[in-house]
């Protein structure tokens, strides 16, 4: 399979230089090079919200470095989490002295290295917290929430905590609205085709022309069922009443949709989806609005979405709304 | 004292290294051995503190894992009545970064006993740490794995022991060794 790169090893890196040359007024390099700060020094009051991840994701999370959503992400190799000393580093060139929140998608090695990283920065005698972040239905059954991984739902975390923090909340409140917006946040994906991996070359998952894999983690990691594929209607419909079977949506409640594109997957597709989704809610009478639709947390050109569906009170959907300056964020309206 | 006792941990896995590959190869991705190797090999002309060097060369979560062990061990060679102190503050931070607990087949395994041990009996706290270790590492054989990439295979990994566990183990009875021959010594 054909991949763009001058090395393996060096595609990070060059990703890096390229976004923060894109957009130098928003986005630079720390002092290594793998941790994107905002160019802007941010309130040296407001509590600082961060993030490592492996690279091989993007837009998530280096491009939501900006004013109103995070203050730094700490960039590991492909598909790989970034060590606790790199992630110690990200910590320090950001700390605000109201305190950092270190925001962990709960996968197995950036729990590891981000729980790590925060207990070597405490005993440095620094205020800072991990919020972990799950929502994947698929990868624990109902009453394990915390057992989850964390999917592309998460986005609702990095947003309205990142415009709460930049309207001056503390972090003892930032670390209780996450948790409630992680409580009330359920998603579910699927794949339709495999990515190719940068590490292999190869592609990460075989499937039969005619079929879908519903449940995909972001690594290609086998979903948990296989179904026929079938009109997009009829599985927007199986999906959702997945999600609605585990979390209960009551008629006349309001929520947030996000429709994420695995990073192969048109926005025509995508766009279709989100209809399906509209009529799937009209029909139970419940509303959404300022819906997110797009490639954002991405597995290379793997074709799939994910549906996540957040239940917000008034002060999520104010942050949820609010402007915001990072690159790849788009307009919530 | 002690970057002599360094030197051996690593020649000491030098000679293990093929055998913790294999048992990795089982359940992960086959590099424990080498991983471990790598990370104690910069331990002993490091500027850095044994914990802090290791983790640097290592760089992933097995790495973040193993560091805190180094760094009790370290504590236990300079005031050996404390260790197993250091090694319940150690399996605690552990059990709370990996989100694991005893019987989950890890690490941990070879470490909660060897620390209960060696805090139950302060008089023989190396013998029995060492002794509680090993037994602990032998009992993860017919565990079913519930974490890491383990739990992902066949059969969770059943019929074959954790290799984190065994090295765990291996380092807990060498650095108890060391001390207690480094005692004799010196009586």
């Amino acid at each position: 399979m054909k991949k763009l790169y001058n090395t393996k090893n060096a595609m990070p890196d060059d990703m890096i230089d390229g976004f923060v040359q894109a957009y130098p007024n928003i986005v630079k390099k720390g002092k290594n090079n793998r941790i994107v700060l905002r160019t802007k020094q941010k309130d040296p009051e407001k509590v600082s919200l961060i993030i490592g991840n492996g690279s091989g994701h993007e837009p998530i999370a280096m491009g939501f470095v900006g004013e109103g959503i995070l203050d730094a992400n700490i960039v590991g190799d492909v598909f790989t989490a970034p060590s606790s000393d790199l992630i110690l580093e990200g910590i320090k060139e950001s700390y605000s002295k109201s305190g950092t929140i270190l925001l962990i998608s709960r996968h197995e090695g950036d729990v590891i290295n981000g729980k790590a990283a925060c207990l070597d920065a405490q005993d440095e005698g620094m205020d800072v917290r991990p919020l972990l972040m799950y929502d994947d239905i698929s990868s624990a059954p109902k009453g394990h929430e915390e057992d989850r991984r964390g999917a592309a739902g998460t986005i609702f975390i990095y947003k309205i905590l990142g415009a709460a923090a930049e309207d001056n909340m503390t972090i003892d409140e930032l670390m209780m609205l996450g948790e409630r917006v992680r409580s009330n946040t359920r998603t579910l994906g699927v794949a339709i085709n495999s990515g190719i991996s940068p590490i292999t070359n190869e592609e990460m998952f075989s499937l039969p022309k005619d079929e879908v894999f519903i449940g995909m983690g972001v690594h290609g990691e086998p979903g948990v069922a296989r179904r026929k594929l079938g009109a997009v209607n009829d599985l927007v419909s199986f999906m959702m009443d997945r999600i609605l079977e585990d979390k209960e949506i009551k008629p006349e409640n309001n929520v947030i949709v996000l429709i994420n594109g695995m990073g192969g997957t048109t926005l025509m597709e995508l766009y279709s989806v989100f209809n399906e989704v509209s009529i799937y809610l009209k029909n139970k009478k419940i509303f959404n609005s300022s819906p997110m639709i797009g490639s954002f947390s991405t597995t290379q050109e793997t074709a799939g979405f994910s549906i996540s569906i957040l239940i917000p009170d008034e002060i999520m959907l104010k942050f949820w709304r609010a402007p915001h300056s990072s690159p790849n964020f788009p307009l919530i309206l | 004292m002690k970057e002599k006792f360094y030197i051996l941990l690593k020649e000491h896995f030098i000679n293990l290294e093929s055998k913790l590959n294999q048992l990795d190869a089982v359940i992960g991705d086959g590099d424990h051995g080498s991983t471990l190797l790598k990370g104690l090999s910069a331990i002993p002309n490091s500027e850095l503190p044994p914990d802090k060097a290791f983790k640097a060369e290592t760089g992933g979560a097995s790495g973040s894992l193993f560091s805190i062990l180094i760094g009790a061990i370290d504590k236990g060679i300079e005031n050996s009545s404390n260790f197993g102190e250091f090694l319940t503050n150690a399996s605690n931070r552990i059990s709370m970064i990996g989100e694991a607990k005893e019987g989950d087949k890890t690490m941990l395994d070879a470490l909660i006993p060897a620390a209960k041990a060696s805090l139950n009996d302060p008089k023989n706290s190396l013998e029995e740490a060492s002794l509680a270790a090993r037994e602990g590492a032998k009992k993860t054989v017919t565990m079913p794995a519930k974490k890491g990439r383990a739990k992902y295979v066949e059969n969770a990994g059943i019929g074959h022991m954790d290799p984190g566990a065994f090295s765990t183990s291996e380092i807990i009875s060498f650095v108890c060794n060391y001390i207690r021959i480094e005692n004799e010594k010196t009586l």
